[in-house]
């Protein structure tokens, strides 16, 4: 089985953002493997793993998303692309719009039984691309699942729906994000990290891809960066319990008004 | 006619014992060769010196006071029983032999009655403290090896009277009360019997001892008894460098597939010596506060069922049968096994033979021993403090740990997000590393930061521990405090700062560890960092211990050193009475690591109003937290809870004060005193808090 598995580089999830010259400072960050990406990475693994084939790993972005490539490759992925050059970072590699017609591209080139991907990204959070890029390949897609069965053609998908469960049934080839719960990634041992070192990367440009880089204009603009206004400091409120429900009462109306 | 069948009877038997007694130990010396060569040996003096403390002086013993004694009579009795065998031998072949020793004759003859009647009395003892007594350690190996040992013992020594008292008969001799009291009174009672039945006992006796020393001889080194042959070189063998400190794995080799012990040749030849030399006494699993708190893990079974399993793989791979004679165990496994090898081989070189067992072996990690076990240790060393043969039980766990971590990538989930987290933020939850230097925040002036200050003694290395733990920060600072008023010139190195690698090393992951390490010491390097300070044993144990392998140059001090010192020179003067009762509980890493036990006690004693309050176990029997060896970021749901075990130990002695000098410790303790809704009326505090209120 042909598994692609979409992937984005993000910052660890206990980064303190930092915005400077109203641009959010990437200075001194550690990244990380999206972690719904990763689960992504390990239920393709975990698939391969039963039913053989290959898994493939594919990010848009920087050349520091090499290292979340290479820790999917010390995972258990077999080959790792990167679509990176100079007319992406000139658009810092677009938008939601830009990225699902790269990686539909991709898709097509590199051929797939099953994409996965995580359902959203810890930074930008639009949970768009993945769903996007099955649009533009026009086969189906099952967000945020929680469980994955496949046998023969057929995936048999879990999501968690409400505290209740949807159990809902596709066939390949089909588009799944993983949702937390999927599974628990595993750690990549030393001997694999240390191939996963020498495994090459496979870094392609637009050009390669024969995309127009009109098409992929983004379609969204970034209008301004800030940090959340500080929290103000909480308040108990003293008193009887009456005179404290009237007080917050009070409070709440004014609120409002 | 006889005597001529007597001699070549005797010549057969002890050639045959010698042979078995040879192929016996010889198998099991090939059986340690498959190990991997250990390090280096160099510092032969520690060597010398650790042969005669430990085994010469068998320092160890001591500590069951009982036992010992009754050991070192068997011990010293043995080597003396020795000296008089060859005599005791001729006594057959030549009437009424004697060595020739001249006017010492007589006392040589005294030594040897009293020293048989002691080493009589000694297997009695034993005897009594494991059947009677039911001492506890000694239930938890149950078999009949023990008896037999017993059983060989008293033969062995109660058959020497017997020949001697029938050979003044057979003589016609008197008894000789003074020189020889105890032959003498079998020779008094059976005087009456003539020269002739007399003739026959002796032979009889002769030939019952002559057989019971031979057999004991080979079966010495089949059983637990081997340790009177390995646990020499055991000694001497041992892995150099300070106590608990784990070799490094060489990352170099980049096409390395396997580190740490996936499989028993895995481990080091003098890894491999200790499961021989482990005399089954239990000393170590009574001390293991895993084992004492209902978790399988035991660390006497986990050298037991090593060894055992390092006896039927050394017999699959080179088809020696390690029990002897072979045809009388012919049903054991390990001698079944080499005989499927042997005909394994023959099938492989053509020869049609049927290969009558399968020779798959039981998988070290999962079968021989479990993961559970392997993740229950905290690393306390409490049972290597109690070894008699200085077995290394903690290098033989983490080895198992770095190939679960390292080869295989399975370890508890909390483990692996632990290593995570200490990977990205370089703290074992995972906090933004640049809120480790909030610990100071209305502090910065007494506590710089390396670059803010112009010169600085000593550098004050929090930890993880003291810089985000809530409760440790409170320590961090009263430390802060304490070095502030004690004028000494310190500085932190603030967010530049990171894990020390103590919980990745023992917890497996000697990768990151490295990688801490060399990060560490470049910071060192950086700010030109001479000595360093810390209120966590752990750091203090790798950085002091370990790190120099490294490259680290500085001096290490833990915080109760220092502060003793500064007491000691009058800079900190504990003027406030306090009126506590305070037990302190001793933390592994400083005192069964670092041997620090006293430091601390003279600093609490410094304090006026202080009293000192001494656990029953204390010192170097100090029972572990639980917290150590990176169980203070594992679930403990297997047995009762060791900080619980351990503060009720604290509690007996009616404290208001609970005193440790480690943050694992007070965090593990003051959980304790709460569980035992204890918190209103007995407080945990680390020795620095203390002293900090004492010279305010
Ligand atoms: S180090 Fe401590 S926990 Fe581990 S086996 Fe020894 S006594 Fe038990
Ligand atoms: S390992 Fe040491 S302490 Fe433990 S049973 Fe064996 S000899 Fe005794």
């Amino acid at each position: 089985m042909n598994i692609l598995v979409l992937l984005k580089q993000t910052f660890d999830t206990e980064e303190r953002i930092r915005i400077e010259n109203g641009k959010i400072s990437e200075e001194d960050v550690k990244f990380i493997i999206n972690p719904y990406d990763e689960y992504a990475v390990e239920e393709a693994i975990r698939i391969k793993e039963e039913h053989g084939g290959e898994v493939t790993v594919v990010s848009v972005g920087p050349m520091r998303t090499e290292s979340a490539l290479r820790t999917a490759l010390a995972m258990g992925a077999d080959r790792a692309i990167l679509v990176h050059d100079e007319s992406l970072s000139g658009i810092e590699y677009g938008d939601e719009h830009t990225l699902s017609k790269i990686l539909a591209r991709v898709a097509r080139r590199t051929g797939f039984d099953l994409i996965l991907a995580g359902y959203m990204s810890v930074d930008s959070g639009a949970a768009q691309v993945a769903p996007r890029v099955a649009e533009e390949l026009d086969i189906p897609h099952i967000s945020a699942i929680t469980g994955l069965r496949i046998e023969g053609n057929a995936v048999v998908a879990e999501k968690d729906m409400e505290g209740n469960k949807a159990v809902i049934e596709a066939s390949l080839p089909v588009l799944l994000t993983a949702q937390q719960g999927l599974n628990e990634p595993r750690f990549p041992t030393l001997p694999n990290i240390m191939r996963a070192k020498k495994k090459p990367l496979e870094i392609w440009t637009v050009a390669d891809l024969e995309l127009d880089f009109g098409s992929i204009q983004p379609k969204t603009a970034v209008a301004e960066q800030y940090l959340p206004p500080p929290k103000p400091a909480g308040r108990i409120l003293e008193g009887s319990l009456d005179s404290q429900v009237r007080e917050l009462a009070q409070l709440l109306k004014d609120l409002i008004s | 006619m006889l005597f001529a069948l007597h001699t070549i009877a005797f010549v057969a038997v002890t050639v045959y014992a010698l042979y078995l007694f040879v192929h016996v130990v010889y198998t099991r010396y090939v059986f340690v060769r498959l190990g991997k060569p250990g390090e280096p040996k160099t510092d032969l003096r520690r060597r010398l010196r650790d042969v005669l403390v430990y085994v010469a002086g068998q320092r160890k013993l001591f500590k069951d006071r009982k036992s010992g004694v009754m050991h070192a009579f068997l011990f010293y009795g043995f080597f003396i029983l020795q000296a008089g065998l060859i005599e005791l031998i001729l006594k057959g072949f030549i009437r009424g032999y004697r060595y020739p020793l001249g006017p010492l004759e007589n006392t040589f003859s005294l030594m040897q009655q009293w020293t048989v009647f002691l080493m009589l009395l000694a297997v009695f003892y034993a005897f009594y403290r494991r059947y009677v007594e039911k001492l506890r350690r000694l239930q938890w190996k149950r078999d009949v090896k023990a008896a037999v040992v017993y059983a060989a013992l008293i033969v062995i020594t109660a058959s020497v009277f017997p020949i001697l008292g029938f050979e003044t008969i057979m003589l016609g001799e008197n008894p000789d009360f003074a020189h020889a009291p105890f032959s003498g009174a079998v020779a008094a009672a059976f005087s009456g019997i003539g020269t002739q039945a007399a003739t026959a006992l002796f032979y009889l006796f002769w030939w019952i001892h002559m057989l019971a020393v031979l057999s004991f001889m080979v079966f010495v080194p089949q059983s637990k008894q081997a340790h009177e042959i390995f646990a020499l070189f055991n000694v001497f063998l041992r892995k150099p460098g300070p106590k608990g400190r784990l070799p490094s794995i060489d990352f170099e080799d980049e096409n390395a597939e396997q580190f740490g012990v996936g499989r028993i040749e895995d481990f080091s030849r003098p890894q491999l010596l200790n499961l021989y030399s482990c005399v089954e006494c239990g000393r170590c699993t009574d001390m293991c506060p895993a084992a004492g708190t209902g978790k399988k893990l035991s660390p006497m079974h986990l050298m037991t069922n090593l060894r055992d399993h390092l006896t039927e793989k050394g017999a699959v791979v080179t088809s020696r049968t390690p029990w002897m004679p072979a045809f009388a165990f012919a049903g054991t496994r390990a001698n079944r096994l080499a005989l499927a090898s042997r005909a394994n081989a023959r099938k492989a070189s053509g020869d049609t033979v049927a290969v009558p067992e399968s020779l798959e072996l039981p998988k070290l990690i999962g079968d021989v021993v479990s993961e559970q076990e392997i993740w229950a240790c905290t690393t306390c060393r409490n049972c290597e403090d109690a070894c008699p043969v200085l077995n290394e039980h903690v290098g033989i766990i983490v080895d198992l740990r770095r190939h679960l971590v390292l080869t295989e990538g399975s370890m508890p989930a909390e483990m692996a997000r632990t290593f995570q987290n200490i990977e990205r933020q370089g703290n074992p939850w995972g906090i933004s590393r640049n809120d480790r230097a909030k610990w100071r925040e209305g502090i910065e002036d007494i506590a710089p930061l390396v670059h803010e200050t112009e010169e600085f003694e000593y550098l004050f290395f929090v930890g993880s521990m003291g810089s985000y733990d809530n409760r440790n920060i409170k320590v961090a600072r009263a430390v802060a405090r304490l070095l502030h008023k004690a004028g000494v010139k310190f500085a932190v190195l603030g967010n530049e700062e990171q894990s020390s690698g103590d919980t990745a090393r023992r917890a497996g992951n000697e990768y990151l560890f490295q990688q801490l390490a060399a990060e560490n010491i470049e910071t060192f390097k950086t700010y030109n960092v001479k000595k360093i300070v810390t209120a966590c044993p752990h750091t203090y144990n790798t950085f002091k211990n370990e790190y120099p392998e490294f490259g680290l140059e500085a001096e290490v001090f833990h915080h109760t050193e220092l502060l003793y010192q500064l007491i000691r020179e009058g800079r900190l003067k504990p003027v406030r009475e306090l009126r506590e009762r305070v037990t302190y509980h001793d933390s592994c890493y400083l005192g069964r690591y670092n041997d620090i036990y006293d430091a601390p006690r003279e600093i609490l004693k410094a304090i006026p109003g202080v009293e000192l309050a001494e656990m029953s176990r204390n010192r170097e029997k100090s029972l572990c937290c639980g917290a150590g060896g990176g169980r203070m970021w594992l679930e403990e749901k297997e047995g009762t809870r060791i900080n619980l075990a351990r503060t009720e130990m604290a509690l007996e002695t009616k404290p208001s004060t609970i005193c440790s000098a480690c943050p694992y410790c007070l965090t593990m303790l003051s959980d304790g005193v709460k569980a035992k809704e204890m918190e209103d009326r007995v407080q945990t505090r680390d020795i620095a808090e203390i002293l900090l209120e004492a010279v305010e």
